[in-house]
């Protein structure tokens, strides 16, 4: 009997048929991706292609079971594609270790798939994929799960609500005064730790400012003197690196930042009028009070479950510091042998970035009277670590699938928005409603999107601004990624090119006229 | 960080170390090793159970390969259980996997304690004759002939889980006497006794000045003193009452907003919005009431679980008033709130010993009830004493109804009242009764022979008596559905056996940790119309 016989007799054969003959893309080879992929080649599904640009990593191995210890560090898309095909080699799937919002990936591209299913856990490549497949007009199957719960959607063109009708949560961002002069959570510790002084030290010069910093208004002449103060106490750090790798390397960083730099903010008498001033802390004094503290060696043979998950005490974190200092400082420079530009970016899964991580917070946390947090919390808190587990992506994969044999079946009004809930009072564990209808005001799905052909290294803003106004739009307002090229107030860019511009091709560019009416182009360079 | 932890990261933040060494320790048997069956075990064997063993009689078909994904090519002509084994261990070197290629009566005939060493079963795709059976010795924990009643409340249950999926239509039912949870992961535990301070949060509150000129100082008041200050001041003005009508608790958060200085004043913004919720008077819930009425609860023994033991010292704790004021103990668990650092530690302290407080009378009694019953003080560790304490207002019992029960004393009420929602999925639980009928009447599945249309008929038949066993009209069910049960052949779709297996794995791993609220007791889904439900049958 072959294969699909049952599959058959439960799907109908016109269905079946049009299955095998779909072409889908695959957005994601994660835990979600892994089992859809598996879904998808157990269901008469022949021809997928599956983009991913992440390697595997040993904290997937709980759920993403298309991977095994061997594959650590190799492409998902390739090992999901090899392993998948070991189970059923009929199937023709095609697998790229690549970036979904890589130019190649264009309109057309998109345009030439039956149906999109998204696998992804960030909100910069949902939204992507979303105006891609807006743009393409090819329905997309959105997918998401965190711990316990999960979701599934579908979303189609001028039927359904897209992925940004309702507004989603952005990440916090801090100002920078909390950050570098003045925390009082834990949090605030930790985003110094991992985007300030981590960056600082392992980054390159030119990334200083993580996006989780928000600039603050100088116009306080206070806030404006302490910017500056600041950007010179990093200068100051510089300097000192210049002599990493050698003896006290560690103990100059350690009494720089948390000796020097305090007492200078102490200094600042205003500043602490109503708060408690925080209190240097130098190196010596505590390694000194060490004698009587477990040792380095101790901490490593402690069980893990204690050493994770209890908050160390001062002098193991100094010993922390300077240990992870020192390695990550020696792996820096190693890379940069072969290239000069080369940089350690904080992972969470990195153990070594994640203990300098954890000391460095701490340190702050006691200079500044804040709780200390273990290496446990430090990584939940520094990673956005969402726990994630076998079961929940089992359950979204298969409803994912039920939605693609609905879709591909012509019964989009079928479909559901499902969600996988928990809650003490519900005896239910899915709860589903009817697909929403796009939101009038939405200013993704809303637009007419267009395509444009045209020469981006040669044609000028006012080449493009002619070219839509013979189309009858006048009186524009041109942005790119929120960023003003033109409006009628503002030409200082007309006779720039697009390309000086950077408005390549695969770019979009927001067009609003005088009546209001919005157009979201898609440049395509010829 | 060791690889495990690593490995487990993403997980343990879902469950913790407690949870972990739970399923460490849980050995599952699986009988039969199906699609939906093998789905089931790779999402357990995933975040690494300790043991599983799979129970099966068959040699791997063309069928099989078809529709798991866990059986290929080179496993044809071998044994299924065997097969199934070896490719679901790959998925974790943690996982120990054992096989017994035998029918599962024959293995219990010889050995009806059998069952008793597996902390859950999980079947599929078995005969209603050989569920009831199961069913029945790990009710009794392998221990034919005994009344369920005589066995101790502690030892260790065995939960059966009863997994069937036909073309688009699955179901999972679980059964097991009780079911205790401590740590339900309610969604907050902040606990902040407004309406009930105690003597430290009102001096707490009276360390503040709210005539300070410094504007900053003033809006660094945590809100928690906020709303205290305004709430006593109200109960002075009210007889010692806390605003009940929705009326009385706008004009307190009137009274809060003409204190504030400027829009600006956040902390006053959040002890606005915190009035709802301290306006509900702190009480023992009915829930947990329930549970101090428990004959178990009651009644302790030299048998009796620690969370019955718990539950009876938390009674006495409560009933104590002069330690309790009648209430719960303090979770000791604050929000976060706009505050500077040393008064926000402040208040978590004030907090966090009262609670403290708390579980040292709790324990107290703990150990007086354990000597009371023959057990050694300090039995139960204070580890657990203090999480008990903590999640005390969420605590849940669930005693799930058998097998025998669902068949022999049907809820008949609840099933016409199920029926009579035209968007109910409850007919496809009859019908998945009335298959299980036809087998026993046919010894083959409905259409699964030659012509499926001739099986419509006699199911149809069998939908009716089972109907009418109720007291409900023969034509209660539309005939549609019957078509399409006969038209799967009893056959398996791969992505619906997929689907089910996390659902039914998911509800494992809620049941084996002890954490989180497990179904009770019937899922059933429907893919061909994206519809799901959860009965209790």
């Amino acid at each position: 009997m072959p294969r699909e016989t049952h599959l058959e007799a439960t799907i109908g054969r016109p269905l079946a048929s049009t299955i095998s003959k779909a072409k889908v893309l695959m957005v994601g080879a994660g835990g979600i991706g892994c089992e859809l992929l598996k879904n998808l080649v157990m269901s008469g599904f022949k021809e997928i292609e599956v983009v991913d640009l992440d390697t595997i990593d040993l904290s997937n191995l709980n759920r993403q079971f298309l991977f095994q210890k061997q594959h650590i560090k190799k492409s998902k898309a390739h090992i999901a594609r090899a392993s998948a095909l070991t189970f059923n080699p009929n199937v023709n799937i095609v697998s790229r270790h690549q970036n979904i919002k890589d130019q190649e990936f264009s309109v057309d591209w998109f345009k030439s798939f039956d149906l999109v299913m998204n696998a992804l856990d960030n909100l910069d490549a949902r939204r992507h994929v979303n105006k891609m497949c807006l743009a393409a007009n090819v329905p997309l199957v959105e997918s998401g799960t965190a711990g316990y719960l999960g979701q599934v959607t579908v979303i189609q063109k001028d039927e359904t609500e897209c992925f940004d009708c309702q507004p989603k949560e952005t990440p916090k961002t801090f100002p920078v005064c909390t950050i570098r002069s003045t925390p009082s959570t834990p949090i605030h510790c930790i985003v110094w730790a991992k985007s300030y002084l981590f960056n600082l030290l392992f980054g390159n010069a030119e990334d200083d400012d993580d996006e989780v910093l928000s600039k603050e208004d100088s116009n306080d002449d206070e806030t404006a003197k302490e910017l500056a103060a600041l950007a010179a106490e990093s200068q100051a750090l510089k300097a000192i690196l210049e002599s990493a790798g050698t003896e006290g390397f560690a103990q100059r960083v350690f009494d720089k930042v948390f000796y020097t730099d305090i007492q200078r903010l102490r200094g600042m008498e205003d500043m602490w009028k109503n708060r408690k001033p925080p209190i240097p802390l130098k190196y010596d004094d505590v390694v000194s009070q060490s004698d009587n503290q477990p040792t380095p060696m101790d901490i490593e043979t402690e069980t893990t479950t204690l050493k994770d998950q209890r908050v160390w005490t001062l002098a193991e974190t100094a010993q922390v510091f300077s240990d992870s200092l020192n390695k990550l400082t020696a792996r820096l420079k190693e890379m940069r042998a072969t290239d000069p530009e080369a940089s350690v970016h904080f992972d969470k899964d990195d153990p070594e970035a994640l203990d300098f991580v954890t000391a460095t917070s701490n340190l702050r946390a006691h200079v500044y009277g804040i709780e200390e947090k273990s290496r446990f919390q430090v990584k939940a808190m520094a990673g956005n670590i969402i726990p994630a587990i076998a079961t929940t992506n089992a359950i979204i994969a298969g409803m994912m699938v039920m939605l693609a044999f609905k879709i591909l079946n012509k019964r989009l009004a079928d479909c559901k928005t499902s969600y996988l809930v928990y809650g003490r009072h519900r005896p239910q564990l899915i709860v589903s409603e009817p697909l929403a209808k796009p939101n009038p005001k939405c200013y993704i799905c809303r637009n007419s999107y267009i395509v444009l052909k045209i020469d981006t290294s040669k044609s000028t803003v006012q080449d493009l601004i002619d070219l839509l106004e013979s189309n009858s739009l006048v009186e524009l307002e041109i942005q790119e990624n929120g960023r003003v090229i033109y409006d009628p107030d503002f030409d200082d860019n007309v006779a720039k090119t697009l390309e000086s511009l950077q408005i390549t091709d695969g770019k979009f560019v927001d067009i609003v006229d005088e009546e209001d009416r919005k157009i979201i182009v898609y440049l395509k360079h010829m | 960080m060791d690889a495990k932890t690593q490995k487990y990261d993403r997980q343990l933040r879902l469950w913790g170390n407690s949870g972990q060494d739970a399923l460490e320790s849980a050995h599952i048997l699986l009988v039969n090793a199906t699609a939906v069956g093998c789905e089931i075990l790779k999402n357990l064997v995933l975040p690494g159970i300790g043991q599983f063993t799979v129970i099966d009689q068959g040699t791997v078909t063309q069928n099989d390969i078809g529709s798991n994904f866990f059986l290929d090519f080179e496993s044809l002509g071998k044994p299924r259980a065997e097969r199934a084994c070896e490719l679901l261990g790959e998925l974790n070197e943690d996982v120990k996997g054992h096989w017994i290629a035998k029918d599962i009566l024959s293995i219990l005939k010889e050995d009806p304690a059998f069952l008793a060493q597996f902390s859950t079963v999980i079947a599929t795709n078995i005969t209603r004759e050989t569920a009831e059976k199961i069913a029945a010795l790990c009710w009794v924990n392998g221990q034919q002939g005994v009344d369920i009643n005589t066995i101790p409340a502690g030892k260790k249950k065995t939960a059966f889980v009863w997994v069937k999926t036909v073309g688009f239509i699955g179901a999972a039912r679980i059964a097991v006497p009780e079911h205790t949870i401590v740590e339900t992961h309610p969604d907050n535990v902040a606990d902040l006794r407004i309406d009930t301070p105690f003597p430290e949060l009102i001096a707490f509150t009276k360390s503040f000045d709210f005539n300070t000129q410094d504007g900053l100082e003033f809006g660094h008041i945590p809100y928690v003193a906020i709303l205290l200050k305004y709430m006593e001041e109200w109960k002075q003005e009210h007889g010692g009452k806390i605003p009940s009508t929705y009326a009385e608790k706008n004009q307190l958060k009137a009274a809060i907003r003409s204190g504030m200085r400027s829009a600006d004043d956040e902390n006053f913004e959040e002890a606005i919005n915190s009035v709802l919720r301290s306006c509900q008077p702190t009480v023992v819930p009915s829930s947990i009431k329930e549970i101090f009425n428990d004959p178990k609860c009651v009644n302790l023994t030299s048998e009796s679980s620690s969370f019955w033991i718990l539950a009876r010292a938390l009674k006495d704790f409560v009933d104590d008033y002069a330690k309790s004021a009648g209430l719960l103990p303090l979770s000791g668990t604050i929000p976060d709130m706009k505050a500077q650092t040393d008064s926000y530690v402040t208040l978590q302290s004030i907090y966090k010993a009262k609670a403290k407080q708390d579980i040292q009378e709790v324990s107290k009694i703990v150990d007086s009830l354990l000597e009371s019953i023959g057990l050694a003080p300090g039995s139960i560790p204070l580890q657990e004493i203090e999480t008990f304490c903590k999640f005390s207002a969420f605590l849940k019992v669930i005693r799930y109804r058998s097998l025998e029960q669902e068949y022999n004393q049907p809820k008949i009420k609840q099933i016409a009242s199920w029926l009579s929602d035209p968007d109910s999925i409850f007919p496809q639980y009859v019908l998945l009764r009335a298959s299980d009928s036809f087998y026993d009447d046919h010894g083959h599945h409905p259409g699964e022979g030659e012509n499926w249309e001739d099986d419509v008929d006699q199911l149809q038949g069998n939908v009716n008596i089972l109907l009418q066993s109720w007291g409900l009209e023969n034509d209660t069910i539309s005939k549609d559905l019957t078509h399409e049960i006969c038209r799967y052949g009893n056959g398996t779709i791969h992505n619906i056996a997929s689907f089910i297996g996390g659902v039914v794995s998911q509800e494992v791993i809620k049941l084996i940790t002890h954490q989180y609220i497990p179904m009770d007791n019937t899922f059933i889904f429907d893919g061909a119309r994206s519809v799901s439900a959860v009965f209790a049958v």
